[in-house]
């Protein structure tokens, strides 16, 4: 009854807030407002530090030189492989691990809990909400161009070279944006349900940062492995392994990454979006009971 | 308001749930509305009266949207509604000027919409000296007035006004209640206006609705429903005694 009379106005019923198709429309009339949030939040993040936007190279900085001190002084014998040689300087191996891994924690530990710590306005105001997740994950990015700049310079100051391989790079990433969007839907609605989520993801993301190629090359997991081929698929199951491997591809060979490497995490990544999209769609009418 | 015309918004049997976790695998089911049916219609001024705790704020989240009711039909014939909310998440480290964007976009408005209205805005909450400097620098009082003079840019179809007439100084009260009475005899806006006080009621509003045990139990004309809320009050209290029960 009365369906006609709800398509008026930019108001509400829940129906229409479920809708999954309605996501991309809700977003595009919303895009105004992220752009907001996210430049606001940035604003507000390094307004009163002295040091402003170079907290974004320390941090990245300051974790390369550790690991690189314990790699290759303190570990040198053991870590003789891991550089592999004069062509991948450790550093650059570090840092282009680092950087992208940083990323991914950084967004999916403040997306987690980007609806809980907006409650005010979740309980308040009518607005397409996903909008506060997807600016959680787009905050850090500027971290990453930063760091990523870093890399590019540190890769060609110890003797590396660049070409046009290097543009490659906004299409990996692009599946790892989306993997990140993805969970960050997922994740965010979760822990409005169930506050345990948040623990989760911090322990799942230290657990990650071993089981994924941040500070060690893939060639030394499968070189480990080649005795037992199910402990590389298990490796390989985490889409991060790839995507990370992807990135050193790209940047030591200057070259297309392996399409196989590829292929698991975009379809990880887009599994994980729909079905973040869809949950989403889903808690949105509840949500403001349970916060 | 004559009852040839359609409502903009009208609520048949309308309940609201909250499931209230008590450990992990038993929740409990928590009626906070059980019946309410009544209809708004346009430029009305649709008082909601009853004691704390008898799910006035929730009938606003169901007629702001943000949430949907749990049973009932609840349709909107298009309009938009607003909350008129204050403290809407502010963050701290930003200045007045800049929350204040911030909150109309989040409320719906266009950026040059509320950038427009800005000096008005500065105007209203009296913060001409202050506006430039960070929220986490002012009282709560400067917070609410900021909020309320925000809140009050946005034009809604129909506006959502929860008891927050008490905002600010004594001057500052006077002067939100002015504005906002102006508006309610304007009208040019639907208004719902939720109060536990009879007198706010019966000064700005031609209708009401009052709410008790999650379930409306009078509504029609002002005078009326407000003469069987005191009438309660008073017999309640000659029951009771001491602190009234509800439930």
């Amino acid at each position: 009854m009365g369906s006609d009379m709800l398509m008026g106005g930019l108001t509400y019923c829940s129906d229409k807030q479920r809708q999954v198709r309605r996501v991309l429309p809700d977003l595009i009339r919303a895009r105004e407002l992220l752009f907001d949030l996210v430049w606001k939040d940035l604003r507000a993040r390094y307004r009163y530090a002295v040091m402003g936007f170079l907290w974004a190279l320390i941090e990245p900085l300051m974790f390369m030189l550790i690991l690189a001190f314990v790699f290759s002084f303190v570990l040198a014998d053991k870590a003789s492989l891991a550089g592999g040689g004069g062509v991948r300087p450790f550093p650059v191996m570090l840092l282009s691990g680092l950087i992208f891994w940083q990323y991914f924690t950084a967004a999916l530990s403040s997306a987690t809990v980007s609806l809980v710590d907006g409650r005010n306005l979740v309980k308040k105001v009518h607005f397409t909400r996903e909008i506060i997740p997807i600016a959680a994950c787009c905050v850090p990015l500027v971290n990453l161009g930063i760091g990523f700049l870093l890399l590019l310079a540190l890769h060609l100051v110890l003797g590396g070279a660049l070409s046009l391989a290097t543009l490659w790079f906004p299409v990996v990433f692009a599946i790892q944006f989306v993997l990140t969007v993805g969970l960050a839907l997922l994740l965010s609605c979760g822990h409005v349900a169930f506050r345990d989520v948040g623990n989760t993801v911090a322990v799942g993301l230290m657990f990650g940062f071993y089981a994924s190629p941040v500070f060690y090359p893939l060639d030394l997991v499968r070189h480990a492995a080649s005795q037992h081929s199910w402990v590389a698929t298990a490796y390989m199951a985490n889409p991060m392994a790839g995507l990370l491997t992807g990135y050193r591809q790209i940047l030591f060979e200057q070259r297309f990454p392996d399409p196989g490497l590829l292929l698991w995490p975009a379809c990880c990544a887009a599994l994980v979006l729909l079905s973040g999209v869809v949950l989403f769609r889903r808690s949105a009418p509840t949500m403001a009971d349970l916060l | 308001m004559s009852a040839a015309q359609q409502p903009v918004i009208s609520l048949k049997h309308v309940g609201v749930s909250y499931w209230l976790r008590q450990s992990l695998f038993s929740r409990r089911k928590f009626w906070a509305l059980r019946d309410v049916s009544f209809d708004l219609y346009e430029s009305d001024s649709l008082g909601v009266i009853g004691k704390n705790g008898v799910g006035k704020s929730t009938l606003l989240r169901l007629l702001a949207g943000v949430m949907s009711p749990d049973c009932g039909t609840l349709v909107n014939s298009g309009v938009s509604t607003s909350l008129l909310s204050m403290n809407l998440g502010f963050l701290p480290y930003l200045s007045g000027r800049e929350n204040a964007i911030l909150g109309g976009m989040f409320q719906g408005m266009a950026r040059e919409e509320i950038s427009a209205k800005m000096e008005d805005i500065i105007r209203f909450a009296e913060l001409e000296e202050f506006i430039d400097e960070p929220v986490a620098s002012y009282s709560s009082g400067m917070k609410a007035r900021l909020g309320f003079a925000v809140a009050f840019q946005i034009q809604p179809d129909v506006l959502l006004i929860d008891e927050v007439i008490g905002v600010g100084d004594a001057d500052f009260q006077r002067k939100s209640v002015e504005v906002m009475k102006e508006r309610i005899c304007s009208h040019d806006t639907t208004i719902v206006f939720v109060s536990h006080s009879a007198q706010l009621v019966r000064e700005l509003c031609n209708r009401a609705v009052w709410i008790e045990d999650r379930i409306v139990q009078t509504e029609g004309d002002v005078e009326t429903v407000l003469a069987a809320y005191e009438n309660f009050l008073r017999t309640g209290r000659k029951c009771v005694e001491s602190p009234p029960e509800t439930g």
